[in-house]
Formats: C-alpha cells, structure tokens, sequence
C-alpha cells in the first residue's frame, strides 16, 4: 500500500469568467491519513478546491500541492488521487461494467472484487446504464468508485447526497471499515454535517473562497458550549463571557457559549442544575458562515438557529 | 492488505493512460462504426441498382459513399474524446497521455476505415468489371479507379485521420474556448482538413474546390507530404488545445 | 451518544471505564477493536483508536499482540479504588472539614455512621458514581 497522501493549498485564487472568484487566497492543509470534512455553504468553493486537488483544473494564482508535489499533469500523483464528483464520471449511455473497467486499468489500486461487491450490496446492476439509474443508485455508483479507488487521497464531493438513508449508512460503514483496512486519505464534502461529523478528524469551512477554519473536529468542537438550565444560573455561567446564542423559554434559558469550560466550571454547573452540552459542528458551522459578519463580531446579537 | 506493491512511476502511469484512452476511443467508435458500414454498404448496393435501372452508371458508386467515412470519423472525432476526457481525468490520468491516446486512436481508426473503404472498392471493382461497367472515379487525385487499391487505401487513411483529429479540435476548441474562439479553431481545423484534402486531390473540398486549381493527378509524394502536414497541424492544434485543458464543473460531458 | 461537553475520545474513554466498573466489561474480556468500535458508533477510527490508547496507558486494557484488546486483571478494583478515594475526596472532605468547623469531634461522626447502615446494594453505588 502506498502511504496516504496529504495536500496543501496556499493562497489559491482561482477566477471564473470575468472576475467571479471561487477561491479568494485560500489557505488550508490536509493531513496525511485523516478523513477530513470539507464543509462551506453552496458557492463558498468546496468543489472548485477538490477539482485543485484531483488536477481537474489549475488555480488562477496561489500554490497546490499533492503528496509535496504540483498535481497538475503530474502523472504518479493524479494516478493517487480519486475525486469523485456528485454521482461520479462514468459514460452515461454504455454500461456500468464498462466505465469501471476504464477505472481499473487506470487505477493502479484499484479494487475491481470489492467494486462489484460494493455494487451488489448498493443493489447496481453492473450491466445497466447509469444514465438509466435513479438518484441515489448513481451516487452509490459515485461512492463505490471513490471506496473501490483504494487511491492514497479519496474525495467525496458531495457524492452521498442523492442517496436515502439507510443507503447513506451503508456507506459511512463501507468508508470507516475500508479506512482502517486500507488507511488513507479521505476529504467529504458535504452539508448534511450531523450525519459525518462524527466521522471526521479534521475540519476545513470554506467561506466566500476563503478558509475560515482548518483545524481538529475536537479543536472545532472546544469553540463552543451550550448550557441549558435556570435562567439565573445560566446568565451568572455567562458572566463575562460571550454568547454565540441565546434562547430563553419561560424560566429556561440556552445559551451558546464561546470558548470551552473548566472541570470546576462544569461541575459548578452540574450543581446549579445546568446541563452541558457540546455544540454540533452543524451548529458552528452556521455560526461561522452567517451571511452578515463572522461570529465574533457582534456580542449583543441573538444568532438565528 | 496488499504486501508489497512496486512503487507506482511516472511512465507505468503514461503507459496506462495512453493506451486506455487508444483503445477505448478506439473501440468505442468501432463499435458505432459497424452500423455505419452496415448502412453504407446497403446504400452502395441500392444506389447502384437505382443508377443501372434508371440511369446511366457512369463511374464507381462507392467512391461518394463509402467516401463518407471521413465524414463519419469527424463527427465521432468531436463526440467520443469528449465523452471520454472527464472519465479519464477523474480516473486519474493525464490530458497528455489523453492526447497522445486519442492520436493513436485516430490513426488507427483511420488507416482501418480506409481500409474497410479501400475493399469495398475492390469488390465494387471486380462487380463491374465482371458486368462490364466502368469502374472510373469522379475526384481522381493519387487513383482513378476504384481498382487502385494501395493509393485508396493509403489516400483515405492520410483523409480519415484528418477529419478525426479536426473534429476532435472543433469539439474542444468549442468546449474550451467558447463561442467566438470556438468558431476561429473550427474555421482553421476545416481549413486544414480542406488542405489536406486539395493535397491529396480527392474527396468532397477536392470536387468542390478543385477546379479553382489546376488539380490534375497529384504526385503522390507531395499529396502524402501535404496532407501529413495538415495531421501534423491538427495534432498541435489538438495538443495545444488539451493541454492544460480544465474540465467543466456541473456538466458531465458522458451525460450523466 | 457521545453528546458531553467534552472531546469523544474523553466521553469513550469514560463510558468503557464505567463499563469495566459496572462489571459489564469484567476482568480479561475482550474490548471491541478500534474497527469496530468506529464502524459500530460510526465515529472517526482515530477517535476511538486514541481513547483505548489512554485506557492502555491508564494499565486498564492492554493489547494483546494478534488477539486484540482485553480487560486488564485488576482494572476493575483498581477502578473501583480510584472512584472510592475520589467520592472520599468528595463527599468526606468537606463534611469532614465542615465537622471540624462546627466542632463535632471525629468519634461522633464514626459513631454517626455506624448508627446509619447502608441501605443501597453496592452495584448501584458504583452507578451512580460513574458520572
């Protein structure tokens, strides 16, 4: 097996057109070996950084960097990287059979065993078309390409979405168990965040083509708190504080702390009657990407939840 | 987990991109390809029965259909690389050995239609001389007669792999540069093809065109030298144009 | 699950302790394996791999070369000293301390405790200590 890959952005600006900027400097890392979220409202340019990564495209300035090197026509390191998008590239009108065998002679890890095992467990009939697919079969047939990859950077970019439930954990439990047999690097995209989060080691939000946070899940998870419990005791927990949120129902009041609490804190709190509870990444998420200004700029504001 | 897995290099890499991306472009139109001989060959035969029933047959039949062949090549040219580049970049390979690829594959596919064309010429030619009739072309440039089997061959191959790769530059150039840049890479691939064609004094630009010239009988050097300099242009052209090429977001140029 | 305040590698590693407490994980059972554990609470294999790593280092599981993760022999009363001194700490210090304020003489508050035998079974005591 190969060792994963990392990948590295630095101040990349890639323009569209006449001056739309999908990436403003954007600055981010992927560590080797993680699975990693890539999280950002629609527009914020989530899938023009992976088409960096996967050397679909070049940047309008800035440095890219795969496993050290540039990408782009950089055969050994394009040959590591998986990117799929959405429902995956597949030729749409000839047979699923077909378009996987054009990925297992290009793929020098490719799995072609565990692809049609994949796809019997997804319920994909390898003869049919994938034009002929529903949704959610086209985005099994997208994940199942990106797992049977077995590449040292897979990307998902948004690939799981068109999928129901029970199909998206089918995934989630194919992608851990594959990661720990075959450990290497993992970059989802998405934005139904409570359902990954867990999933993820590092986080990266992009925001108007810029990255606003890259750092652990746990890192991420420290920023906040949340209290419910007497309005008293709450209010006197957030004494000197900033409040992300506030919410207040007769006598109850949740707050949304900045910034993580003490062991004594928590136990002051316990005793008070206040339950503490980590905030989502989901919840930070849109803390962070509020379309007026960052989090911290306005104390006195009630955040929409 | 795999034990022990040679390190993957630079030119294992090329090698599986070039020859994925020739064989399948190559396949792929084949495939289409054989309802396209099947037709033309139902229509040479029904044409030339019309011809002898109520008309005068004066010449080869087969030279105006299966002489569509090039046109047929041009039009898989723009379509099959197009399909096939967002497969081949998402499976990890370069536009590079997608080019070198998708020139190989043109070239096969060339020299093998021209083949199919160059016999069935043949057969047209023993058909006739059997019933007596004139086997005599209407465009002569390196043959004038569909017996002329090597410079049939050999002139349709230099002419399919030509409207391959200009249909291939028209196909990207549209793709990538959009409309008016677009139109400026289709103009000058056409322009191209038609050189091409003047220089080997047949096919449809020669018969529209040649009387412009004084198009006799080409000597058969300058026709090949002429028109492996339009293939050399339309290689660069192709070349310059997927070379740094980006793929589109959203669209799926398969049609998924 | 897995909803505390504090990092899930934290919150894992507590719940297993308060397994290995309670008697659910006893002594030289197996512990899931880091695959498991992720795959069965779909959590970041990372994640879990670092809570058993604080249990190993903590001497309350240990790794088994080829066989997999076990309970290790005296975890659970080793646990069960530390959740006595800690509710000691807790509950006795400052009772002990506020005693001493008010001025009750130790042998009274021995004499106050033995007058007041235990009604609750052990079991529940340590349950309600793993928070």
């Amino acid at each position: 097996m190969t060792t994963p890959y990392g990948a590295e952005l630095t101040d990349v600006t890639v323009t569209y057109g006449r001056g739309n900027r999908a990436l403003d400097e954007a600055s981010f890392a992927i560590r080797p070996g993680t699975i990693t979220g890539l999280l950002g409202r629609n527009g914020a340019g989530k899938s023009t950084a992976l088409a960096l990564l996967a050397a679909l495209r070049r940047p309008t300035s800035g440095s890219v960097r795969v496993d050290g090197a540039d990408p782009f026509e950089n055969a050994v390191v394009m040959g590591g990287v998986q990117l799929v998008r959405e429902a995956g590239d597949v030729i749409g009108d000839s047979s699923i059979d077909e378009s996987l065998g054009y990925y297992s002679e290009l793929r020098p890890h490719w799995d072609s065993e565990y692809a049609f095992a994949l796809l019997d467990q997804f319920g994909i009939d390898p003869s049919a078309t994938p034009n002929k697919l529903s949704r959610g079969k086209k985005s099994a047939l997208g994940c199942t390409i990106g797992l049977a990859s077995r590449a040292p950077l897979t990307i998902f970019d948004e690939s799981y979405l068109g999928m129901d439930a029970p199909s998206r954990y089918a995934f989630y439990d194919a992608l851990l168990e594959d990661y720990t047999e075959h450990p290497r690097t993992i970059v989802l995209s998405s934005h139904l965040i409570d359902e990954v989060e867990r999933l993820f080691e590092d986080v990266v939000v992009l925001h108007h083509g810029r990255a606003v946070v890259a750092e652990t899940a746990d890192a991420l998870r420290g920023r906040a708190v949340s209290l419910v419990g007497p309005t008293t005791a709450v209010s006197k927990l957030a004494d000197g504080r900033h409040a992300l949120a506030t919410r207040s129902l007769g006598g109850t009041t949740q707050l949304t702390l900045e910034g993580s609490l003490e062991p004594s804190e928590i136990a002051l709190a316990r005793d008070a009657g206040v339950e503490i509870a980590r905030v989502s990444i989901q919840d930070l998420f849109i803390h962070l990407t509020q379309e007026t200004d960052p989090v911290s700029a306005d104390p006195t504001r009630k955040a929409a939840r | 987990m795999t034990a022990t897995v040679s390190p993957v290099t630079a030119r294992d890499q090329e090698q599986r991109g070039f020859s994925t991306s020739a064989f399948a472009t190559f396949v792929g139109t084949w495939q289409i390809g054989l309802y396209f001989w099947i037709a033309v060959v139902l229509i040479s035969a029904g044409l030339t029965v019309v011809l002898d029933t109520w008309s005068e047959l004066d010449g080869s039949v087969a030279e105006g259909v299966l002489g569509s062949a090039p046109i047929f090549l041009s039009v898989m040219g723009i379509v099959v690389p197009l399909g096939m580049l967002p497969l081949h970049l998402a499976g990890g390979a370069t536009r590079r050995s997608f080019v070198r690829g998708t020139v190989t594959a043109a070239v096969g596919l060339g020299v093998t239609f021209a083949l199919a064309g160059a016999v069935g010429m043949l057969i047209e030619y023993a058909v006739f001389n059997a019933l007596d009739w004139p086997t005599v072309v209407d465009n002569p440039g390196l043959y004038d007669s569909s017996g002329d089997f090597f410079a049939i061959w050999l002139s349709w191959s230099l002419s399919s792999i030509a409207y391959f790769l200009a249909g291939t530059a028209i196909g990207f150039g549209y793709y990538r540069w959009g409309g008016i840049l677009g139109t400026v890479q289709l103009v000058v691939a056409v322009g191209l093809v038609i050189g091409g064609e003047l220089a080997l004094g047949g096919g449809l630009p020669s018969g529209m065109f040649g009387e412009l010239f004084d198009s006799g009988p080409m000597p058969l050097l300058v026709g090949v030298l002429g028109c492996t300099a339009a293939i050399a242009a339309l290689t660069y052209l192709v070349h310059r144009t997927l070379r740094d090429i980006p793929l589109k977001s959203g669209s799926r140029a398969a049609g998924c | 699950m897995f909803d505390g305040p504090e990092p899930i590698y934290i919150q894992i590693a507590q719940q297993i302790r308060a397994q290995i407490l309670s008697g659910d994980l006893p002594e030289e059972a197996q512990v899931m394996s880091t695959t498991q554990y992720a795959t069965t609470f779909r959590i970041n294999p990372a994640t879990a791999a670092k809570a058993f790593g604080i249990l190993v280092d903590e001497g309350l599981i240990e790794k088994r070369r080829g066989l997999g993760m076990f309970v290790a022999s005296g975890a659970h009363e080793r646990l069960l000293d530390e959740h006595r001194a800690a509710y000691l700490d807790r509950v006795f210090r400052p009772a002990v301390e506020q005693a001493d304020l008010l001025g009750i003489p130790r042998d009274r508050l021995v004499a106050y405790l033995e007058a007041h035998p235990s009604t609750t079974s052990a079991s529940a005591l340590a349950e309600g200590e793993i928070r």
